[in-house]
Order: structure tokens, then sequence, then C-alpha cells
């Protein structure tokens, strides 16, 4: 890790990350943006820039691009406009990319980031470009061409560029997540990093204290968080080298490698940085009525960091359950039917980021893959409640029935004899039964070895199977022995 | 302001054209003579005055999000210099 080394030079980093709007249909066109079809399929004459064709924007891009800026507290503007970028490559059938160059839609935003606050320059609406295969990837150098698909070419995007306010790999790390966070809170985006929905750039430069900010190197093609982490600390090895050195880092690209987890210069891009943006012609600005922001507004879900909060104050839950629990909509979702449904707070946190994640964990199954209703855990956590069930027995035995089967709590425990045997003579005999065949264990006991006291409990355990009361037999053991 | 050979090049060059050198010269001249009419427009004074894009000034005709294939995918193809399968294939971008 790049901050755990001996550190000489300040890193600062700052973020550009995109994120593909979960629109139907593509920014400037009708034609799907689903994923994973063959190449082409989605495919029309304007995402595939014919002569003559004229995009017309999407209106629910526009509504996602306002709910994203307003959900990371961006200052919306009624009146942006959309430029072109032109440069030339395979993947970019127009020549040109529809972007927001000087007049993006959302402007001056922030993401907390724990301790801190990340401030966000802007956020502005994009189409993303096609996709390029070089033909068979294990004969990559062999291979006398590449194949295009442009499925991907002109499905609506979101940029969103942080200001430079990072400054460390797990800062860069925590933040992306947050922001990944917000914006599936938010329903924008759905988050999936394996199929680029978000991707993220990466600038980066060092200096030293008290001197001015160092030349940055954008690092691209920055994908996982692992990605991140391994680009910045590259990063920070390359150019505190070369600083030592004496040298200068060249303002550049350069293109992160997964497998090596180094990162080059992507040299025959240099010269494409003349974009030559101009107001796109084809389009018209984008005007915006005010009441739509504050409908988006009033519509905002409650986001991440709200309901952690909430979680801490209003149930008591420790912070960091409560991080847990709120990484993820779904559990969120989850934990809150369980406590509408009469389960106790902490005891319902706890089951779900104990022997519930385990589960999940283990078999690598999301909640909603299982069998398990919130219906079914409060119905459970009522019944450890009233002590009908103890915690072990509903660990040992239930749960995963629940998860699995979707079993109803009452006939499990019912068909399986489950129940704590809540008849304090019968607990009283067995007790009494274990002490009348252990006379040298309660010899032990008398000549003042307490500690022997947890054998006779194992022992009333084993002939209960575990469905006595923990507390009841402590009380009677503690009562009998004397 | 007037643009030298070396920015003509340059220009060119983004624009993925492969001049002459008589075609250079004629292009310095023909976009000298635009930026030339350009500068007489700036003479106006526009201070305060918004800068207008278009005729029109709204867009409050947006496309509604709705899927429609536009069945026109193998034409297109046909029309690729060279495809295989259905990927339109080009020459190998490293």
């Amino acid at each position: 890790m790049a901050t755990e080394t001996k550190q000489e030079y300040n890193i600062t980093i700052g973020l550009e990350v995109h994120a593909q709007l979960k629109t139907k249909s593509k920014l400037f066109c009708s034609c799907s943006t689903e994923f994973g079809k063959e190449p082409n399929a989605n495919t029309c004459p304007v995402c595939m820039g014919y002569p003559g064709v004229l995009p017309v924007l999407n209106k629910q891009a526009v509504a996602y691009a306002i709910t994203a800026g307003l959900a990371l507290g961006c200052k919306i503007d009624l009146n942006s406009r959309f430029d072109r970028k032109q440069y030339f490559y395979p993947d970019l059938p127009k020549g040109y990319q529809i972007s927001q160059f000087d007049n993006p839609i959302c402007n001056h935003g922030k993401l907390s980031i724990g301790n801190k606050e990340v401030r966000i320059l802007r956020i502005h609406m994009e189409e993303d470009a096609g996709k390029l295969v070089h033909a068979g990837a294990e004969r990559l150098h062999g291979s006398d061409h590449s194949l295009v698909d442009l499925n991907r070419a002109s499905t609506p995007l979101i940029e969103i560029v942080s200001e430079p306010d990072i400054n460390s790999a797990e800062e860069a790390v925590t933040y992306v997540k947050e922001l990944r966070k917000v914006l599936l809170y938010t329903e924008v985006c759905d988050g999936n990093m394996q199929e680029g929905s978000l991707r993220c750039d990466v600038n980066i430069s060092l200096n030293k204290t008290g001197q001015p900010l160092g030349t940055r190197a954008e690092i691209k093609n920055v994908n996982s968080f692992r990605s991140i982490s391994r680009a910045i600390e590259y990063e920070y090895k390359r150019q505190s080298q070369i600083l030592d050195e004496g040298g200068k880092i060249v303002q550049e690209t350069r293109l992160f490698e997964e497998g090596t987890g180094k990162t080059h210069s992507m040299r025959s891009k240099e010269e494409a940085h003349d974009y030559r943006y101009f107001p796109e012609p084809d389009l018209l600005p984008v005007t915006i009525e005010q009441k739509q922001v504050d409908d988006a507004r009033q519509g905002l879900p409650e986001l991440p960091q709200q309901k952690k909060t909430r979680y801490i104050e209003e149930f008591q839950v420790n912070e960091d359950t409560a991080t847990t629990i709120t990484d993820d909509l779904e559990t969120a979702h989850f934990f809150e039917k369980v406590l509408s449904k009469g389960a106790k707070a902490n005891k319902a946190a706890n089951w779900i980021i104990g022997p519930i994640a385990a589960y999940l964990n283990e078999n690598k199954k999301s909640l909603n893959e299982t069998k398990l209703s919130a219906e079914l855990l409060a119905e459970m956590l009522v019944l450890i409640e009233k002590g009908t069930i103890s915690d072990n027995i509903a660990k040992n035995d239930i749960i995963n029935e629940l998860l699995e089967n979707g079993s109803p709590v009452a006939k499990l425990i019912e068909d399986k004899g489950l129940a704590q045997i809540t008849d304090t003579g019968a607990i009283e005999a067995i007790v009494q039964e274990v002490i009348d065949t252990n006379p040298k264990q309660v010899e032990q006991f008398k000549s003042g070895n307490d500690k022997i006291k947890g054998f006779f409990v194992g022992q009333v355990m084993k002939k209960t199977q575990g469905k006595a009361p923990p507390s009841l037999v402590n009380q009677l053991l503690g009562k009998l022995l004397k | 302001m007037s643009l030298d050979r070396e920015e003509v090049i340059k220009i060119a060059k983004l624009a993925n054209l492969r001049l002459t050198d008589e075609e250079i010269d004629k292009y310095s001249g023909d976009l000298n003579a635009i930026l030339g009419y350009v500068e007489q427009l700036q003479e106006l004074d526009t201070t305060g005055v918004e800068p207008m894009i278009g005729a029109i000034n709204h867009n409050k005709e947006l496309r509604e999000d709705k899927a429609v294939d536009s069945g026109l995918q193998a034409k297109m193809l046909a029309n690729a210099p060279d495809s295989e399968g259905t990927a339109i294939k080009v020459p190998q971008m490293s």
C-alpha cells in the first residue's frame, strides 16, 4: 500500500467515474441498452453514425442525471448543452463523441467518505463508445484485425468528476465505494463493474509538502476496487522514482494493465488531446424546469449515509453493524422489514451480519436467492425472544432450514421437537439425575472446584438435546448442589 | 489572427486528411479568409448578449425511454467493408 511505504511525497488524486445510466434505450436513439447481446444487435443508423440522421435526447437519461446530481449535493444547471468531442477511433463511428464540455448539467457537489468530504467538480452526460474486440485474445499480437461491436455505442453515461481532494489509495477506493452506493440507492446505475457499468479514470500527481501540486498522469481502464488501489500504488512508485532521480513527470494518459499491475503510456492517443470541442449543432440546449428539479429532490430516497445515521440513532446498533447493513440496499430493506414484523433491532442486525451473512458468503448467494423471507426471520427472532427456542438451536437447527427451504418456523420446531423445555419440574428431575449419577464430580465441586459446574451444565444439555434454558439449569444446579 | 502552415498541417492531421503541399497552401489561404471574415464580426460589442446556439432555445420534446429494434442490422453490416459474424472487421488496433 502506497500509504504504508515511506512517504516522501504527498499524493494527490482526482477521480473521473463513468456510470452507465439504467435506461432501457440509448442516449440519442431507441436502440436497447441490454448487455450481452450478439455484436451489433443493438444498433441503428443513429448510433452507427450514418450520414443524415439526427440524435434525439432520452428524457429518462436527463432525469437520472438530475437525480444523481441532487444525491451528490450538486447544483443543477437549468440550461446545459451538448458538445462534440472529436477524435478518430474505430469504436466511435461518428468520429466524435457527444458529451457536455463547458456547460455540464450538474456542478459543485460533495461526497463524504467518513472523516473527509470530497468535493465534486461536475457531472456531465455523454454517450459511451463501442467495444473493440481483438480477434482471438490469445493470439493478440498475431492477429491482423480487430472486431467492432457497437452495442454499447451511445449508451448513456454520466461522468462524475471529483476535485483532487483524495490523498491515498484507500481514500480513492472508499470514495468509489460510497459513490457506487449512492448510485445504487438512487437506482440510476446498476453499479456492475464487471459489465463496465461503472468505470474509473484516476488522475495522480505527487508533490512535497509546501511545494505546488505536481504534474499529473491520467490512468485509464481502472475498473475494479482492487485495480484502483494497485494502479495508484504503481503510479506512486513510478512517479516518485522519476522525481527522486531529478526527472520530470510528463502529463500524459496511461493505461492500467490488470495482468501486470503496471501502467504504460498511450502514445497513440497523444495527439488526440486536441479534441476541438464545439457546440453540438444537431441538438437543442438541455432546458429543465425548476419544478422537475424540485420534484426530483422530493423524490430522492434515503441515502446510504442518512440511513446509517438513522440506524445508529433510532435502533442503537453500533456503527460497524450499521455500515455493514447499509452497504447493500437489499440487506437494508430486508433488515427494516424484519423490524416491521416485530423483531428487535440489535438481534435482527446480529443475525443478518452473523449467521446469515456467513451462509451467503459460503454459498455465494445474495439474500433474494435464498428462501428466507423477512417474515420468517422475524418469526424466529420473536420465538427466541419469548424463550420458546434457544439461540443455539436457532443457529444449529433452524436458520439453514429457513434459508434453503423457507420452511414454516412453527412447524419446523414442532416436527423436530426443538422447543425449549419450559417445565421446571422436568428439568429439575434431570438435574437431580445428573447429580446422582456423578458423585465424584459432586465431591470435587464441594471441595471448592467451581469450574466443575460447567460439566454438570454440559451433562444436562446433553440429556435435553440443548433444549433446557441455560439460565434455569444454572439456577437449579446452584440450588441442588448445595 | 492568421494561421501559419504548421497549424494547417496540424488541423489536417487531426481531421485525418492527407494534404499535398499545394493543397496546404490553398487551404491556408481559404482558412485565413474565413477567419478574416469572422474577425470583422467580432468588432461588434456583444457584451451582455446571451450566445445563441440554435433558432429554438428550449428542448421540451425529449424522447420517451422505450427500446425499439431498428431491424436494419443486417443491411448496415452489409455496408461495412468487412465483417466477421455480426461484428465489423477493421485493421488491427493495438
